[in-house]
């Protein structure tokens, strides 16, 4: 096992050497700044990685061990067409960056030991993966095989766990170790983008997420609700940066951003959508043309994170969950409409519930309050809409769904929150700028 | 995290009270050393406090799980996906020499397995068991894997064999070649 580890921190160099391409190519970083940009290039690389991965797979690509690696060097070679950024400086952790590495530490020795036994891990995440890797592809007999759970799913994941086995062969009880490392370089990212533009108790928020019980029993599970979250708060994060602070590369990781969230997961797609939303209609107050760019983000990332594997999936006729089509029957939506109160109260009890986030949620709500009583109401607003109406697309989705409700709920409520709750996380210490009269950081001459 | 139990209320109540104990310490010992703090610092620092009352039980949590992981044997770790189900990883391991690798499989499960987890999980133990073969719709299928279900009554079959025997209150595994 110790080998193979190694063999998955190789992939997960060439996923970071890939990123880091992309952030440059985007004008996020330059020269010496790498060093304060390595998490969202990391998370970058990723989703670029995972949404370029399924596009080939569906094109017929085996993606072996050398097309791995010439993928990741393909986006890594951006690095040479590094444009004028902004310098970035890791900020100094303290007293909580050392609690942070403490109990992800303790974090990483509790999964090595962590079988693979979570029940969407061993019955599809999975499987797709090392099917992935040992038929050479996207067989489309084993694909599109009616046994198959949620065979509609996207490919990101299981593409990257994939790229993992070509290194370090079937070996299921690093997956975990894998999500670790997501969490790892979103925590990072917090530190890059968050930290040095608000004020100094924003660095409790992450001592609180590496804290929270769900977090350890979800990078124990190896599912792909923790990556999703992860691209979907820094999606949210630089579409802010974009709103405030019209940082043009920021604009073109969002896309990276959404492109990852939409191919992670069915779910990815409302919440893309909301993030667009939001952020469009926030820049519209100001900029037409700065709402319409944020707009023609998302969009372009939805077509390309989602399109072709939805093309690959009705090609194979295989039936889809998350469906247009249900959300907009007013014949289901009034047959079910008794489904709403119960999703609602459970979606608020798992939010709220201590024994997964500790005190994160009332934190953030009482954190809210606080930001619109000190005039602070744009970013508080933002940071509050992206959290509510992702849970609102939540509740849309438990309302038609095709699963008995109870059921649907037990088994997945409490791992979709992850998304509206880190994005709230990220988005709201930003309402809290530094220092009472403290200016944004200015906005990189482009 | 697998091997997390359920803490008893007294265990509950104990490690919270350990955990009260020490931020109360903690604040009494650092109080006069604490800088003037902002309401929305006050906040935040307020509700890091509360969430540290449950350190002692979330330490608990990494030792009983690391209890209970380190001492998994190759067969547990190995399975413990299917065995979080009520179900043997082995159930459906003798199908593998009898079902052709070109060969496709569909399953079926009855109301003699006990467990309805085990029930809605037993399709997906015997895809990974069976991995290459792919699954089929049962009127396309040259096999059939039944379990609690008399495989006859699913579709016609030509000769069934015991793929695992009945295992305590688990039923056995039957297989049937689908006759056509």
């Amino acid at each position: 096992m110790i080998a193979d580890s190694l063999g998955l921190a190789l992939v997960n160099a060439l996923f970071l050497a890939a990123g880091l391409g992309v952030t440059a190519a985007a004008g996020w970083w330059r020269g010496r700044g790498v060093l304060g940009s390595l998490g969202v290039s990391y998370l970058a690389g990723v989703a670029l990685y995972g949404v370029v991965a399924q596009l080939l797979y569906v094109v017929g690509v085996a993606m072996t061990r050398l097309e791995v690696i010439a993928l990741c060097l393909v986006l890594a070679a951006g690095t040479a067409l590094q444009r004028a950024a902004p310098e970035r400086r890791l900020p100094r952790f303290g007293l909580a960056g050392g609690a942070v590495a403490a109990v992800l530490a303790v974090l990483a020795v509790d999964l090595w030991f962590q079988p693979l036994w979570a029940y969407d891990a061993w019955t599809f995440w999975t499987p797709k993966a090392h099917a992935l890797a040992a038929l050479g592809g996207l067989d489309a007999t084993w694909f599109a095989q009616p046994e198959l759970v949620s065979r509609d799913y996207p490919l990101l994941l299981p593409a990257v766990e994939a790229a993992g086995f070509r290194f370090t062969g079937y070996e299921t009880s690093l997956l975990d170790l894998q999500s670790w490392l997501f969490v790892c370089a979103l925590l990072l990212a917090f530190a890059e983008v968050v930290v040095p533009r608000t004020r100094r108790w924003a660095t409790a928020l992450p001592v609180l997420l590496v804290l929270a019980p769900s977090l350890a029993d979800q990078l124990a599970s190896a599912e792909a609700d923790l990556p999703l979250a992860a691209f979907v708060a820094c999606a949210a994060t630089t579409g802010y940066l974009w709103w405030q602070e019209r940082d043009r590369s920021a604009l073109l990781l969002f896309g990276v951003f959404c492109a990852g969230a939409a191919a992670t997961k069915a779910e990815g797609i409302p919440f893309v959508v909301v993030v667009t939303a939001v952020f469009a209609a926030a820049a519209l107050r100001r900029s037409a043309g700065a709402a319409l760019a944020a707009a023609a983000a998302g969009a372009v990332a939805l077509a390309v994170g989602v399109l072709p594997w939805r093309l690959w999936v009705d090609r194979h006729h295989i039936p889809q969950q998350a469906s247009l089509g249900r959300v907009t029957d007013t014949a289901l939506l009034s047959r079910q409409a008794g489904r709403v109160p119960i999703a609602a109260r459970y979606l608020l009890e798992r939010l709220f519930d201590p024994r997964a986030w500790l005190l994160l949620v009332p934190l953030l709500a009482c954190l809210t309050i606080l930001a619109w009583l000190r005039q602070r109401r744009e970013t508080a607003v933002v940071a509050a809409s992206v959290a509510l109406f992702c849970v609102l697309a939540m509740l849309l989705a438990y309302w038609t769904s095709q699963f008995e409700i109870h059921y649907h709920l037990a088994t997945s409520a409490r791992r979709v929150i992850d998304a509206p709750i880190f994005a709230w996380a990220f988005l709201l210490p930003l309402a809290f700028p530094r220092g009472p009269d403290a200016e944004l950081p200015k906005a990189k001459a482009s | 995290m697998v091997g997390v139990p359920a803490a008893s209320t007294a265990t509950t109540l104990l490690l919270f009270a350990l955990g009260a104990l020490v931020v109360a310490i903690g604040y009494a010992a650092a109080r006069r050393r604490l800088p003037p703090l902002g309401l929305d610092a006050r906040v935040v620092a307020l509700a890091c406090a509360l969430s540290l009352v449950a350190l002692p039980w979330i330490g608990w949590r990494f030792v009983e799980d690391l209890r209970t992981t380190t001492h998994y044997d190759a067969y547990e770790r190995a399975n413990a996906g299917p065995i979080q189900a009520f179900l043997p990883g082995y159930l459906v391991d003798a199908a593998r020499a009898v079902v052709p690798r070109d060969a496709t499989w569909a399953s079926a499960t009855g109301p003699a397995v006990p467990y309805p987890v085990a029930r809605l999980a037993f399709p997906s133990l015997v895809l990974v068991t069976l991995f290459p073969r792919p699954s089929a719709p049962v009127r396309d299928a040259t096999w059939l894997v039944a379990w609690g279900v008399d495989p006859r009554r699913v579709a016609r079959v030509s000769r069934v064999r015991v793929a695992h025997a009945r295992l305590g209150p688990l039923p056995p595994v039957l297989l049937g070649k689908v006759a056509r």
